[in-house]
């Protein structure tokens, strides 16, 4: 499959469909996710980018077991996320941990930060005694950058920043020390002055924990900062896979340049033209035919209604749905400093 | 002389017996024609800034100090009656929900129309229609759309609507409250070309109102720091982008990925902004400042004027009196 990474990947993916019926009677499914391949190395950072209605929530749901997949197969390391028996089921919710977009919440108001953190251990009980417990929330929140762990540990969710409380959902993640950590828009409801921070946290923790980050998030820029690799979604298909450089630097998809260009820059000199796209992804009544974003793509001709394009190699472990992908040079819609993350 | 000049500024929120201050002293000029960008953080004061310069502070809200001139006459103060001549017809409105703020159960076009008649009684309904259509159409919404209902629309369409209406009363100024935050990113960037394009076909003035420092330097010509309530920096988008003068703005900056820099550049500021019922004293960002002095935690800065028409308010610079440059 994808060139990148090293040896066998920790998830597989392969021909995922997750599909959702509308109502009992409606006849067609959403088609949340549909035949998606991915894989997922150990220890990188994935992350997976997309519009509302893109499918990038749904799809991370079913790689962790939150979302029901309807057909195909999704494997973490040698279990089979699909079919997973009963004492699986609970080594895989210690192995995959989760951190959401809204701290505020996540949390019930009544427990301590302490209780917060605490309580995944209680619940794989995996604390043998209660200062095995205490030395064990205290590591993960001082890890967080909440120190003294102990004056966190003894307040309430409702004494904390939006920046704090995030990293309190992280701790809660890490006490665990799962394999993999799923953060699905975990900075787009703070401030920018201290998103920054919580994404260097990610990479720091990735690191020192040797876990592997699969991140969702809407905003290329943040995709850019902290990610290995950046896979694209439209309507449910995967458009666009590649190394950070490749997908923002030189994107091969139609529908990424126009993302990537769309991209507010804090630069008043880099100002890419107007996307030529037409429409937005809420104007399109179903699923199209053929490639799903022929109906907006300045570059579509007849072959794109007739045919949905694979995920096809376009460059070293850069892979791009298009059946143009031979045909199109399309220009890079920013000038990037080359360099790595974290 | 410019269309919308902010002085002094002041404006109060009681709550449960507390005030809270959420613009403190703010000043600043939109000449005619420019598009100006307002940025901060929450609790920066920025929407309560839009919100008293459209008279529509809520019932704790009250403007304790300071003035708004518009146009030459001043709206701090102005009875609600008086209000109706320019909210909706001078002044525009723009918001982050409105697209969602449509009625969902009527046709887009009456919806529009509905303001151009409120605002000219005289007109006929025929006529109002017409108007309604070309609004519509110079919004970017294709003709056999316009009578559609709300639901039919796509997020970015009801965006488009919205700023219709908000110019049913051909207004000088248009305030727009982050008009993008909601949407993705490729209909964000359509509706800023539309702005752009509204802006020289109509001659708008544009006061905007954001987080998002890239859609600053995208679109405006001028922008306003904000921090704490209170104005820290003022410059054009080159100044400010190119060599802040403020740390706040240069730590702001510092903190948003940026392509030209590399990746794993940003870096965060320390600590929160802090809450208004008890700021900071002396510079309000001075517990976050990696340059305070001691002088920052007693005294509050006044304003260095640099080359150009940029300033700042920083003790970095040394003084040059409290009031405003």
């Amino acid at each position: 499959m994808s060139d990148a990474g090293n040896g066998s990947p920790l998830v597989a993916v392969r021909e995922l469909n997750v599909h959702f019926k509308r109502s009992r009677r409606a006849g067609q499914p959403v088609r949340a996710v549909d035949g998606v391949d991915l894989d997922i190395f150990a220890g990188e950072t994935l992350c997976i980018v997309g519009e509302s209605g893109s499918g990038k929530t749904t799809l991370v749901r079913a790689i962790g077991h939150l979302a029901p997949i309807t057909s195909g197969s999704v494997r973490f390391g040698d279990v089979d996320v699909a079919h997973l028996r009963r004492s699986e089921l609970r080594t895989m919710r210690r192995r995959v941990q989760y951190v959401f977009q809204d701290p505020f919440e996540s949390f019930d108001r009544r427990q301590s930060i302490f209780s917060i953190v605490a309580q995944p251990l209680r619940v794989h009980k995996l604390a043998g005694s209660q200062s095995e417990l205490e030395e064990r929330v205290h590591e993960a929140l001082e890890e967080c950058g909440l120190e003294p762990a102990g004056e966190f540990a003894r307040l309430y969710p409702h004494q904390l920043s939006g920046g704090q409380r995030q990293r309190v959902s992280i701790a809660a993640a890490l006490v665990l020390r799962p394999e993999l950590l799923i953060a699905d828009e975990p900075v787009s409801m703070l401030d920018v002055s201290v998103r920054s921070d919580i994404l260097s946290l990610f990479v720091r923790l990735k690191q020192s924990h040797q876990m592997t980050l699969l991140f969702v998030t809407h905003d290329l820029s943040v995709a850019w900062e902290i990610a290995d690799r950046i896979a694209v979604m439209y309507l449910g298909k995967m458009v666009e896979e590649g190394s950070a450089d490749q997908v923002i630097g030189r994107p091969a998809n139609p529908y990424t340049h126009a993302l990537v260009g769309a991209i507010p820059v804090p630069d008043p000199h880099d100002v890419a033209p107007e996307p030529g796209v037409r429409g937005d992804i809420g104007d399109i009544a179903g699923i199209p035919a053929g490639c799903r974003f022929h109906p907006r793509c300045p570059f579509a001709d007849d072959r794109c209604s007739a045919m949905i394009p694979p995920l096809s190699r376009v460059g070293d472990g850069h892979r791009s749905a298009c059946v143009r992908n031979d045909e199109l040079e399309l220009p890079a819609p920013h000038r990037l400093a080359t360099g790595s993350a974290g | 002389m410019a269309l919308l000049s902010i002085s002094d500024l002041t404006v109060d929120y009681r709550r449960a017996g507390r005030v809270i201050r959420a613009a403190d002293g703010v000043s600043f000029d939109i000449e005619r024609g420019s598009v100006v960008g307002l940025v901060g953080e929450s609790g920066s004061g920025k929407s309560t800034l839009a919100l008293a310069t459209m008279g529509l502070l809520p019932a704790n809200g009250q403007v304790t100090g300071g003035s708004i001139r518009f146009d030459g006459a001043e709206m701090a103060g102005l009875e609600e009656a008086q209000w109706h001549s320019v909210r909706g017809r001078r002044m525009g409105m723009v918001f982050q929900g409105a697209m969602n703020s449509l009625n969902p159960v009527r046709r887009v076009l009456d919806q529009v129309a509905e303001p151009i008649r409120t605002h000219d009684p005289g007109i006929t309904k025929a006529k109002a229609s017409d108007r309604a259509h070309d609004l519509l159409s110079l919004v970017g919404i294709p003709g056999d759309r316009h009578k559609a209902y709300p639901y039919e629309y796509s997020g970015g369409m009801r965006q488009r609507a919205g700023i219709a209406m908000a110019l049913s009363g051909r207004p000088a100024l248009l305030i727009a409250d982050e008009p993008v935050t909601a949407l993705d990113v490729i209909v964000q960037a359509r509706i800023l070309r539309l702005l752009e394009n509204l802006r020289e076909a109509l001659d708008l003035t544009i006061l905007f109102i954001t987080h998002d420092l890239g859609v600053v330097a995208r679109l405006c010509d001028r922008v306003v720091v904000l921090y704490a309530a209170r104005a820290v920096e003022e410059g054009t988008v080159e100044d400010i982008y190119g060599h802040p003068k403020h740390p706040y703005t240069r730590a702001l900056l510092q903190s948003v990925p940026n392509f030209a820099r590399g990746r794993g550049k940003s870096r965060g500021i320390p600590g929160t902004p802090p809450s208004l019922l008890s700021p900071p004293s002396g510079c309000r960002f001075h517990p976050r400042c990696p340059e305070a002095m001691e002088i920052c935690a007693t005294r509050s800065p006044g304003w260095t004027r640099f080359a150009g028409e940029q300033v700042a308010t920083c003790h970095l610079y040394g003084e040059e009196g409290h009031s405003n440059v």
